[in-house]
C-alpha cells in the first residue's frame, strides 16, 4: 500500500469485491408489484458498475508500469494523533445520548484540546465551558431543538 | 437492627416520597413544555394543521407546546423514534392514515407497529379529489371515465402523492369501481405531483380538497371521495353521487407513545377537542378545505381497526403484500 | 397578473415604511445567523418564527421570511470557505474552492467576492422576477418527469469533468454515492433495498451527513495528521478583493445567475444540481480551468450567484402557482395560508399590494444583506488563524450539531463519522470526492425520474430522445460522457489526480 499503484490494484479489487456484494444483495430486493422499473434494477446497475470500475482500476494500474508515486502515509506518531482523535468523536458521540449535548461537548472539547496542545488546559476549560453554554441556552433552551439535554438538566 | 429500622424507614419515605412526586405529576399534566413531533416536512398539511391549532393548544393546555421535524422515511422515522420514547405524554407526534397502517404492512422493518401508536386524536381529514386541466375536454367524472375506457388500458396516467398514499389507494379504487385502468404515477409529495399536472405530464391528477382550494385557478376537479360532498366545496359531486363508490383519503391526527397513561391521554384529548372546536381554528381549517373531525381516543383508535382491514383487502389486490 | 410601474412603486412605498424595513432587516439579520450557526439551517429557521404569523400582519410577516430565506444563502457560505463546512449540497463547490483560497491566505476577498456575487445574482433575479414573472411561470412547468430525468443525468454526467484524468476512480466514486444514496425504501415501490434486516438503515442514509463527513471531518483528519498550526499561516491581507478578482469575476457571475435562475424556476430541480452545473459551466469558460480546486475565484462567484438566483425565481411559481421548489419554500407557502392568502395567478390581482410589496422589499434585502455581511468578513477571517488545536474540536462540535439537526439521529452522526474516515482515504489514494457528493444527492430523484418516465411510456426509454428539451440534456450528457472516455483511452496514463481534477 505504499505507493499508489499497488494501493490501486488492492483498492480496486476491493471495491470490486464490494461491488459483488451490492449485486448480491440486489438480488435480495423483493416486491410484490411488477413494476416498469423493478427495486432491483438501480441497485444492480450500481453494482455491476463498482465491479467492473474496481476490476478495471486493479488491471489498469497492474499493467501500466514506470511512473509511480509514493502515497504520503502518516508516521508512526501521527497515526496513533489519527486514532485518538477518530475514538474520541466516537466517544463524544456514545455520551451524546448518555450524558447529553452540553456535557458531551464539555469533555469532548476539553480532552482534544488538552490532547492536541497540552499546556494549554486552563484555555481548553474555558473554551468547553462555552461552548456547553451556548449548546445548552441556544439550542436546547430557546430554540428547543431535540437535543439530548442530558440527565441534570432535563 | 437499628439499621435495618432506619432503613426501613428511609425505604418507606422514598418510596412515599415517589408516589406523591408521581401522583402530582399525574395530578398535574401537564407542568412544563410539550414536544409535538411533526413526520413531514415544515409546510406540508401536517405541519400547516399544526401550526393551525399552536396558539389555541398552548391556551388549552396551559404550557408552551413546541413544534419540532423528525422528516425521514416517508414518517417511519419520526413513528418509529415515537415508540422509542418516554410515555409521559410530554411528547407526541402527528400520526397520518393510511401511512401508519400500510407502512408496517409493507415493509418487514417499519420500526413500529400500527397499533403501538397511542391514540390521543383524530382531527382533519382531506378526502381525495380528482383533478383535469382547466382546458381539459373532459367536464366530468362520466366523461373522463368513458374516455378511458376507449383507450387501451394504461394509456391514462393518474399523478399522485406517493405510492400506497390515499391518493394511491384511490386511484386503485377508482380503478376498480369504474372498471378502467389509470396507470398511477407516484411523487413525492401533495406539491411535485401539482406541476406534473399542471404541465400536463399526466392525464389527471388525484390529490387532497385542500388543492381544490389552492388550485382552483388551473384545476378542474371532476369528484370527491366523500360520502357527501363538503360544504366549503358545495359545486364539487361525490364519486358516490356519480355511480362509483370510492371514499378515501388522508387522516392526521396525534398519538402518544406506547403505553402513555389513559388519563394523560385523556387530558391530552380534551386538549385537542377544545382546540378543534374553536371558532378560529375551524374557520382557517374550512377556508383551507381542511375536513375538521372530532374522534376522541377510541373512535380514532375504531377508525385505525377499520382501516387496517379494508388496507389490506386492496393492498393484496394490488399485489404490494403477499396474500 | 401583468407588470405595470404603478404596482412596483406602490409595492416600494409599502416596502419602505418603517415597519417594514425592520422586520426586513430583522429578517437578514436572522437569515446570516441561520446560514453561519449549525444546528439550523432555512427551513427550521423560517419554520420556528411561524407562531409569529399570529401578531405580525401579512406583508410584514412574508418579507421577514423571504429575507431569513435568501439571507441564509448569503451566509450558508461562510463556513464553507472559513472551516470547510458546507452546510448543504448546493455549497459544496464553494467549499471546494473557497476553503483553497482560506488556505491561501485569501478568506477576506473569497468572502467579500461570495457577498458581492450574491448581491448581483440576488438583485438580478428580483429583476427577472418583477419583469417577467407571468412569462416564466409557464417555463416552470415545461418539465415533466422525463426532462428531469435527463437533467439529472446529464447532471451525473458532470462526474466525468470533475474527475480529470482519474476517471475511473471518479465512477467509483460516483458509484459508492449511488449507492449510499439507495440504501432504504424505494421511492416507487416502497420495497426495502440495501438495509440488510436493518431498522435504521430502512429511513434512508442522509446526504448532509456524508457531505459533513467527507469534508469536515476527513479535513479535521489531515491538519492534524500534519500537526497543522492553523488553516491559514499567511498574514490576514485586506479583505477586498482585487480588481482583477472582480474583473474575472463578473463574467462567472452573470452567467451563473442566468443558470441558476433558469434552473431555480423548476419545481422539481435541486440547488445542487444547479450549483454544479454552473460550476461546470464556469470551469469550461474559464480562461484557467486548472485553477479550479486549487482555489478559482470565478468557480466561487458562480457557484454563490447561482445559489442565490436559484433561491430568488422559487419565488416565481410560488406566487404564479403555490408551487413551493424548497422545503424553505413550503413554509413560506405554509405562511401564506395562515394568512388565507391563496397563492396562484389570483394573488397578483387580488393582493397586488402585497406580492409587489414582497417583491420590492427583497431589492431592498438584497442591498442590507450586502451592508451586512461586507462589515462582518473582518470578522471571519480571523476564525481561519485560530490555533487550529482550538478550531479542529470546534469544527467537530459544529460538524455534529448540524448533522444531527437535520433528522435527530445518532445513526447520522455515525454515518457523519465513518465518510471523514472514508474521505480521508479518499484523499490519501487520489479519489475525487465531488462525484461522490453528486451522486449521493442524485440518486434519488434520478431513479425517481426515471421511473415515473417509465410508466408514461409503457417501459419505452425512448421518450428521453422524442422529447425536445430531454433530448437537448441527453445529447449533452452522451457528448460529455465520450468526451471523457475518449480523453481517457488516449492517455493510458496511471490513475491520479492530477491539476485538473478536483481533490
Amino acid at each position: 500500500m505504499k505507493t499508489q499503484r499497488v494501493a490501486d490494484i488492492v483498492v480496486g479489487c476491493g471495491i470490486a469485491l464490494f461491488g459483488i456484494l451490492i449485486i448480491y444483495a440486489s438480488t435480495l430486493i423483493t416486491s410484490g408489484t411488477p413494476h416498469k422499473l423493478p427495486p432491483q434494477t438501480f441497485p444492480m446497475v450500481v453494482g455491476i458498475l463498482l465491479l467492473l470500475c474496481g476490476s478495471g482500476l486493479a488491471l489498469k494500474s497492474w499493467a501500466i508500469r514506470g511512473v509511480d508515486f509514493t502515497i504520503p502515509w502518516p508516521d508512526g506518531e501521527g497515526v496513533r494523533t489519527l486514532f485518538v482523535v477518530i475514538a474520541s468523536i466516537a466517544c463524544y458521540i456514545v455520551l451524546l445520548n448518555r450524558l447529553g449535548l452540553p456535557i458531551a461537548s464539555f469533555l469532548y472539547i476539553t480532552f482534544s484540546i488538552w490532547y492536541l496542545k497540552r499546556s494549554k488546559w486552563l484555555l481548553a476549560i474555558v473554551i468547553s465551558l462555552i461552548t456547553a453554554a451556548i449548546s445548552y441556552f441556544l439550542f436546547i433552551r430557546l430554540l428547543a431543538l431535540s437535543f439530548p439535554a442530558g440527565p441534570f438538566l432535563e | 437492627m437499628k439499621k435495618i429500622a432506619i432503613g426501613f424507614i428511609v425505604l418507606c419515605a422514598v418510596v412515599s416520597l415517589v408516589l406523591v412526586t408521581s401522583a402530582t405529576a399525574a395530578d398535574k399534566f401537564p407542568s412544563k413544555r410539550i414536544t409535538y413531533k411533526i413526520c413531514f416536512n415544515p409546510g406540508g398539511e401536517s405541519d400547516i394543521t399544526a401550526r393551525f391549532q399552536e396558539a389555541a393548544l398552548k391556551k388549552a393546555l396551559g404550557v408552551d407546546v413546541s413544534i419540532t421535524y423528525q422528516v425521514g422515511g416517508g414518517g417511519a422515522l419520526c413513528w418509529a423514534e415515537l415508540t422509542r420514547t418516554k410515555p409521559d405524554g410530554y411528547t407526541i407526534a402527528g400520526h397520518n392514515l393510511p401511512h401508519t397502517v400500510v407502512q408496517p404492512m409493507e415493509m418487514g422493518s417499519a420500526g413500529y407497529k400500527t397499533l403501538d401508536l397511542k391514540q390521543i386524536y383524530m382531527f382533519e381529514s382531506t378526502p381525495d379529489v380528482l383533478f383535469v386541466r382547466k382546458d381539459s375536454p373532459y367536464k366530468t367524472l362520466k366523461d373522463f371515465v368513458e374516455a378511458a375506457k376507449k383507450q387501451p388500458a394504461g394509456v391514462f396516467t393518474c399523478g399522485g402523492s406517493a405510492s400506497s398514499s390515499a391518493n394511491d389507494l384511490g386511484t386503485s379504487m377508482l380503478n376498480k369501481a369504474a372498471g378502467i385502468k389509470l396507470t398511477y404515477i407516484p411523487f413525492g409529495g401533495t406539491g411535485s405531483a401539482i406541476p406534473a399536472l399542471l404541465g400536463g405530464h399526466v392525464t389527471a391528477l388525484m390529490s387532497y380538497s385542500t388543492m381544490a382550494v389552492q388550485q382552483k385557478e388551473q384545476f378542474r376537479a371532476l369528484a370527491i371521495a366523500t360520502e357527501k360532498r363538503m360544504e366549503i366545496l358545495p359545486d364539487l359531486p361525490t364519486f358516490r353521487e356519480q355511480g362509483y363508490d370510492v371514499v378515501e383519503g388522508a387522516y392526521r391526527g396525534v398519538a402518544a407513545p406506547p403505553g402513555t397513561p389513559d388519563e394523560i391521554v385523556k387530558i391530552l384529548a380534551d386538549a385537542f377537542d377544545k382546540v378543534m372546536k374553536d371558532p378560529e381554528v375551524k374557520k382557517k381549517m374550512d377556508q383551507n378545505a381542511f375536513k375538521t373531525e372530532f374522534m376522541g381516543p377510541e373512535a380514532s383508535l375504531a377508525l385505525v381497526k377499520k382501516k387496517m382491514v379494508e388496507y389490506e383487502q386492496i393492498m393484496k389486490e394490488l399485489g404490494r403484500i403477499k396474500k | 397578473m401583468g407588470f405595470s410601474f404603478d404596482y412596483l412603486f406602490q409595492g416600494f412605498s409599502i416596502a419602505l415604511t418603517w415597519q417594514n424595513l425592520f422586520w426586513a432587516a430583522v429578517g437578514c439579520f436572522i437569515g446570516t445567523l441561520v446560514g453561519v450557526l449549525p444546528g439550523i439551517g432555512p427551513v427550521s429557521g423560517i419554520a420556528i418564527l411561524l407562531p409569529l404569523t399570529t401578531v405580525l400582519p401579512a406583508t410584514s410577516a412574508i418579507i421577514m421570511m423571504a429575507s431569513i430565506y435568501y439571507g441564509a444563502m448569503y451566509g450558508g457560505s461562510t463556513t464553507a470557505i472559513v472551516v470547510n463546512i458546507p452546510g448543504e449540497a448546493s455549497s459544496v463547490p464553494t467549499a471546494m474552492e473557497g476553503y483553497e483560497l482560506a488556505k491561501q491566505g485569501r478568506a477576506g476577498p473569497a468572502l467579500a467576492i461570495a457577498a458581492i456575487a450574491s448581491f448581483v445574482a440576488g438583485t438580478l433575479s428580483v429583476i427577472a422576477l418583477t419583469f417577467f414573472a407571468p412569462t416564466l411561470a409557464k417555463f416552470a412547468v415545461v418539465f415533466g418527469p422525463p426532462e428531469y430525468f435527463a437533467l439529472m443525468f446529464m447532471g451525473l454526467s458532470l462526474v466525468i469533468s470533475l474527475s480529470g484524468r482519474a476517471l475511473l476512480k471518479g465512477i467509483i466514486s460516483m458509484a459508492l454515492g449511488l449507492t449510499a444514496g439507495l440504501i432504504g425504501q424505494d421511492p416507487l415501490t416502497g420495497a426495502e433495498r440495501l438495509t440488510f434486516g436493518s431498522v435504521t438503515l430502512t429511513v434512508g442514509v442522509d446526504f448532509i451527513a456524508i457531505i459533513v463527513g467527507l469534508f469536515a471531518i476527513s479535513e479535521v483528519m489531515i491538519n492534524v495528521e500534519q500537526r497543522l498550526s492553523s488553516i491559514s499561516k499567511m498574514e490576514v491581507k485586506s479583505w477586498m478583493p482585487t480588481w482583477t478578482d472582480i474583473k474575472q469575476c463578473t463574467g462567472a457571475t452573470l452567467r451563473a445567475s442566468t443558470v441558476g435562475f433558469l434552473l431555480g424556476l423548476l419545481p422539481g430541480c435541486a440547488p445542487s444540481v444547479t450549483s454544479f452545473v454552473a460550476y461546470d459551466v464556469e470551469k469550461r469558460f474559464s480562461k484557467h480551468p486548472e485553477l479550479f480546486s486549487h482555489g478559482a475565484m470565478d468557480g466561487l462567484a458562480a457557484t454563490e450567484a447561482s445559489n442565490n438566483a436559484t433561491s430568488t425565481a422559487g419565488f416565481v411559481p410560488l406566487f404564479s402557482f403555490g408551487l413551493p421548489t424548497a422545503p424553505s419554500m413550503a413554509v413560506l407557502l405554509g405562511g401564506l395560508m395562515m394568512y388565507g392568502l391563496q397563492p396562484g395567478p389570483m394573488l397578483f390581482v387580488q393582493n397586488p399590494d402585497f406580492v409587489w410589496a414582497v417583491i420590492a422589499s427583497m431589492y431592498i434585502g438584497n442591498v442590507m444583506l450586502l451592508v451586512l455581511n461586507l462589515p462582518l468578513i473582518g470578522l471571519w477571517v480571523r476564525i481561519v488563524r485560530i490555533p487550529f488545536y482550538i478550531l479542529g474540536p470546534l469544527i467537530v462540535f459544529c460538524a455534529l450539531v448540524g448533522t444531527y439537526s437535520v433528522r435527530f439521529q445518532t445513526f447520522d452522526i455515525w454515518i457523519m463519522l465513518l465518510f471523514g474516515v472514508i474521505g480521508y482515504f479518499m484523499r490519501k489514494l487520489g479519489f475525487p470526492i465531488a462525484p461522490m457528493v453528486l451522486a449521493s444527492v442524485l440518486a434519488q430523484m434520478l431513479e425517481t425520474s426515471l421511473g415515473q418516465s417509465l410508466l408514461i411510456s409503457w417501459g419505452s426509454p425512448w421518450i428521453f430522445f422524442t422529447r425536445p428539451i430531454s433530448l437537448v440534456f441527453m445529447v449533452l450528457a452522451f457528448l460529455s460522457i465520450g468526451r471523457g472516455v475518449w480523453a481517457q483511452i488516449k492517455a493510458k496514463a496511471p490513475e491520479v489526480v492530477t491539476d485538473d481534477a478536483e481533490y
